[in-house]
């Protein structure tokens, strides 16, 4: 019997708020048609969180880290995001850049205004919308056979955006940044997948 | 930069679920959700986008505001 390839999972570290909705969907539905499973730091208590996120950084094979809300909040800056893209750099270096990292932002030379020691980090700019994300996705990653296009990454965030009320409804309501809807987005998106290939190959 | 290889096939929905501990009875409700057609309201909303829908809140109130103003 053939060996099956291990299943190649990506770290993502993303700011957790209602304003950053539609790009966590694309998140999500984008990773897991390119194949992807995604690690994320939902429903971790607060006092084991920092270990729970080191493990989580370990357990992937590559991290996106989206700096695109790291600005003030209630007066107090967002240090988490930047404090998880230090980690999983260190992580790359210490597995000799086994582990990708991949930062993302919304606007050209942003982050390396904010952050100017990512400079030479594999950059990545979205513009702040889930069509750039995807193309942006679609270009960091190359999959067997190269088969997701961008359009069909679309459609499926598309797809998945429009049944958001049910499953959140399936998920006892309240906010989509929990482990049971997060779950269910990425369920959902590989189901929606699954029907795209079936149309494609007839 | 070289495009990241990902060597595995995606995976059906079931072996994912198996792998997050999701029961079949959740996946099954979920397949249900997305193979029901969504009324078309819900389609033009989602097009507009919330972005898009408050911009155009926006433009209705300034140009309310204008003609509170002319008057």
């Amino acid at each position: 019997m053939p060996k099956r390839a291990r299943r190649k999972s990506v770290f993502l570290n993303i700011p957790y708020d209602d304003e950053f909705e539609d790009l966590y969907l694309g998140y999500i539905v984008g990773l897991t048609q390119l194949g992807l499973t995604v690690n994320a730091a939902l429903a971790i208590p607060h006092e084991t969180r920092l270990d729970a996120i080191i493990q989580l950084i370990e357990a992937s094979d590559l991290s996106i880290h989206d700096l695109s809300r790291v600005e003030l909040s209630g007066g107090v800056p967002r240090f988490n995001m930047p404090l998880e893209l230090g980690l999983a750099l260190y992580h790359s270096r210490k597995t000799r850049g086994k582990h990708l990292v991949s930062i993302f932002d919304r606007k050209p030379n942003q982050a390396k205004r904010s952050t100017s020691d990512v400079n030479g980090v594999d950059l990545h700019i979205h513009h702040g919308s889930p069509k750039h994300l995807m193309i942006a996705l679609r270009n960091i990653f190359r999959q067997p056979g190269d088969i997701t296009t961008v359009p069909e990454m679309l459609a499926s965030y598309r797809a998945v955006k429009r049944k958001l009320p049910v499953l959140r409804k399936l998920a006892g309501g309240g906010t989509l940044f929990a482990a049971a809807i997060f779950r269910d987005i990425l369920l959902a998106a590989l189901v929606e997948a699954e029907a795209r290939k079936a149309r494609r190959t007839g | 930069m070289e495009p990241y290889e990902i060597t595995n096939p995606v995976p059906t929905p079931e072996e994912m679920a198996d792998f997050l501990g999701v029961s079949r009875e959740r996946l099954i409700a979920i397949r249900s959700i997305m193979s029901t057609p969504t009324p078309a309201g819900a389609r033009h909303t989602v097009r507009l986008g919330r972005a898009a829908a408050s911009a155009k809140i926006a433009v209705k109130k300034a140009k309310a505001r204008a003609k509170a103003r002319k008057a």
